[in-house]
């Protein structure tokens, strides 16, 4: 028997385990292998391999027997069938799956399948810059972070070689430039937004939102088997020619190419095994999906990449005697703090003009205005900014008028509209100690382990700062000549940004945080957190990009501490 | 109302007609909703049960003629050139509820009727003139406004998200491989 157990914790062994295999852990996972460590990814999904498993990547409208409709005995199960279409239906998630708790509204969007939310992501990457890195220490909010800009920027760019990013040069300060490759140009009405709030406002830029789909392949990426971003625009449902950075079709396949990768879908992770004699955590309790058997895998090193509530979630149902409230969670801290972004600010209106001209093609980006408010110096009633999403067109519609001969007529008969303008908001939220998540003591999900319960809601700084953009952007597109300006507060639950962060929280005192500036747990250092749970504050950007860069640089630090058996 | 099928097989082996449906209306008003009973409840029979086909073959003929009476043939195609309504009975049966199909079938009877009544013509014997006048009768009557509304809507979903329109009409490109911000007309 003690043989027997022991045969088993050999072929369970890996040097490193990686838990979820979206866009951060993709990328922990792919540096590992790079560096020839034995790598176990552990999903707690299906697997999906890249183009064979995106059924409706490359199908027409008219291939949908129902034209995107979900049918009612496909809706059944899922609470959220509001928001399920047929093309897309495959990656949505059964209530009995994880059922949570909602202490206050809040809407949790999960990706379970292999590479998570990078299939379903909005794929834009805008770096931080140090005036967001310096928020919490100049507010006097949250807690300072442990890391600046200089940290960070060699891994913005080594992520950014490898994924292939699309923007220009904009040559910002509140935004540091990328490593790009020729972007996707603003349009005639875009431009003539840009050129108007240059002109007023003198530090409000409209520039193409950068963005992770390749426009000029290099080699680096023809050896990942991804080709030119084709403008197709059906991304969330997985694209066949690589032509957008996912899991899937880049750090996935490239660390099974090293030989040294392992992927384990179906496996739920239960929590991390901590060694009290040894202090430190040993590997990982999984519960296989299909059989609910419970199976440990062991590692020195283990990387969290769950997405910022699972992460969070685990470590704190990762109890000892050592860790009673949860692995690292010295501070009492761990599972507070959690923020997002707030996207409830929408503004749209027209233009009557540039009759002669239209879009052709396709723009899988938008336009986009880094945060403008409170850059370098307070200057409103709440504390942070937004930054704002910007995307003008020229649609063709049919008049849908008549019955009959007319109605047939009317509807083939195609024309160009006016240009349109839709705006929304990105503001940062204020990390608070009341906004937390937590383990239900009694509700447990089908594998046996604890349902969340979501406490996070909306602060008075969030309120204003809405306030703040409806009144800003209706002064914008007024200036700039924009007629039938609507502007609304969607009022929508936190969450439905699918921005959600902090829950572990770096810093640098380990007191008022649970990660050092690599990552490392203060008080478990083999344990590493590097998606969005990691977030000190939350910034204005979609913060993909921020967290694939911090787990890139982590993993390369795990690696070098192993190397100098630091670990 | 939704009747569970294994539940209502039970149902069929043990009561009369005439119990079944007294036996379901008690059902309906224990549970405490607004029910009406569908009247092709009545009509029960072993294959009505085990079918899968929400529509009966005369429903399907006129779902048809009412998509071909919208978006008629003409220079170019129309609703029934595209097969629109392929598309209306699959949307129908599969993605609305046993409710909402209740109001389309008894649009639809309606339509019959008024046919009758009004020219003593089957609705596809009517002229397209009079099948049209048939239909915006429907769009004032607020019993069944919510159908003509739906098949409408429907009718011209299916045909201008049908192939030919798409690509014939429309342009349509999956993936153009381009984007130009600012062109010429």
């Amino acid at each position: 028997m003690a043989n027997l157990n022991l045969n088993i914790a050999k072929k369970n062994t890996y040097d490193v385990i990686v838990i979820g295999s979206g866009a951060s852990g993709g990328w922990a996972a792919k540096e590992f292998c790079d560096r020839g460590l034995k790598t176990l990814v552990l999903e707690r999904g299906r697997q999906v391999k890249h183009v064979e498993d995106y059924p409706t990547a490359s199908k027409a409208p008219w291939e949908f027997e129902h034209r995107g409709t979900v049918s009612l005995a496909d809706k059944q199960g899922f609470s959220a069938s509001g928001f399920m279409r047929e093309e897309t239906k495959h990656w949505a998630l059964p209530d009995d799956e994880q059922p949570v708790v909602y202490e206050k509204p809040f809407r949790w969007t999960r990706g379970y399948h292999v590479g998570g939310k990078s299939l379903l992501w909005a794929r834009q990457t805008q770096r931080w810059s140090d005036y967001d890195f310096e928020g919490p220490i100049r507010d006097g909010f949250a807690t300072d972070w442990p890391i600046r800009y200089k940290d960070i920027e060699p891994w913005y760019e080594h992520v950014e070689k490898f994924a292939g990013i699309a923007g220009f040069n904009d040559n910002l300060a509140e935004l540091p430039n990328s490593l790009v490759q020729p972007g996707f140009e603003l349009n005639c009405l875009e431009q003539h937004f840009k050129e108007t709030l240059t002109k007023v406002y003198g530090n409000r830029w409209v520039i193409s939102g950068r963005c992770a789909h390749l426009t000029d392949p290099q080699e680096i990426h023809f050896q990942q088997g991804r080709g030119r971003c084709l403008s197709q625009r059906q991304c969330n449902r997985g694209c066949n020619y690589g032509g957008y950075f996912s899991s899937n079709a880049s750090t996935l396949p490239w660390a099974a190419k090293t030989g040294n990768l392992t992927l384990r879908p179906h496996s739920v992770v239960h929590s991390i095994i901590y060694d009290e004699k040894k202090n430190r955590a040993i590997g990982v309790n999984v519960i296989d999906a299909n059989s609910h058997e419970m199976i440990p895998f062991y590692a020195k090193v283990i990387f969290v990449n769950g997405s910022t509530i699972n992460t969070t979630a685990i470590l704190l149902n990762s109890t000892s005697s050592r860790f009673p409230a949860g692995l690292g969670n010295d501070s009492g801290l761990l599972g507070k703090f959690i923020a997002w972004h707030n996207y409830r600010g929408t503004a749209n209106a027209s233009f009557d003009g540039f009759k002669d001209k239209k879009t052709a093609g396709g723009n899988p980006s938008n336009a986009y205005i880094p945060r403008f408010r409170n850059v370098l110096r307070q200057e409103t009633d709440f504390l942070r900014g937004y930054a704002v999403g910007v995307g003008g067109g020229r649609g063709e519609y049919s008049k849908q008028t008549g019955i009959g001969d007319t109605l047939r007529d009317n509807l083939l008969n195609r024309q160009l509209g006016n240009w349109n303008i839709s705006a929304w908001m990105m503001g940062e939220t204020v990390p608070t100690e009341q906004n937390h998540i937590r383990l239900h003591s009694d509700l447990k999900d089908k594998y046996g382990i604890p349902q969340i319960i979501f406490s996070c809601d909306w602060t008075e700084n969030d309120v204003k700062m809405v306030k703040d953009f409806r009144e800003q952007m209706q002064e914008m597109f007024e200036k700039a000549g924009f007629q039938q300006i609507r502007t609304a507060d969607s009022k929508s639950a936190p969450g439905a940004d699918i921005h959600e962060m902090g829950g572990v929280r770096m810093g640098k005192n380990p007191s008022h945080s649970l990660l050092n500036e690599w990552n490392q747990l203060h008080a478990c250092k083999n344990v590493f957190v590097t998606d969005g749970a990691c977030m000190t504050s939350t910034g204005t950007q979609n913060p993909t990009l921020t967290f694939m860069a911090l787990a890139a640089r982590a993993a390369n630090h795990a690696v070098d501490e192993l190397k100098k058996k630091n670990l | 109302m939704v009747v569970n099928p294994v539940f209502s097989s039970k149902l069929h082996k043990q009561y009369s007609p005439m119990k079944r449906r007294k036996l379901l209306q008690s059902i309906a008003l224990s549970a405490g909703a607004m029910v009406i009973l569908p009247s092709w409840a009545q009509g029960w029979s072993q294959e009505r049960i085990i079918t899968t086909q929400v529509f009966k073959i005369e429903e399907k003929e006129m779902l048809r003629l009412i998509a071909g009476t919208f978006i008629p043939e003409g220079t170019s195609k129309g609703a029934n050139g595209v097969g629109v309504e392929r598309f209306l009975d699959k949307l129908f049966s599969d993605c609305y509820t046993e409710g909402d199909q209740h109001k389309i079938k008894t649009a639809i009877q309606s339509l019959s009727l008024q046919a009758d009544l009004n020219h003593h013509l089957s609705f596809g014997a009517c002229s397209a003139a009079q099948r049209e006048g048939l239909l915006l009768d429907l769009e004032k009557s607020a019993e069944h406004l919510w159908a003509y509304t739906t098949l409408r809507a429907e009718t011209i979903r299916g045909y201008t998200t049908s192939e030919y329109v798409l690509t014939e009409h429309y342009h349509y490109v999956m993936a153009p491989g381009f984007y130009h911000g600012c062109e010429n007309v």
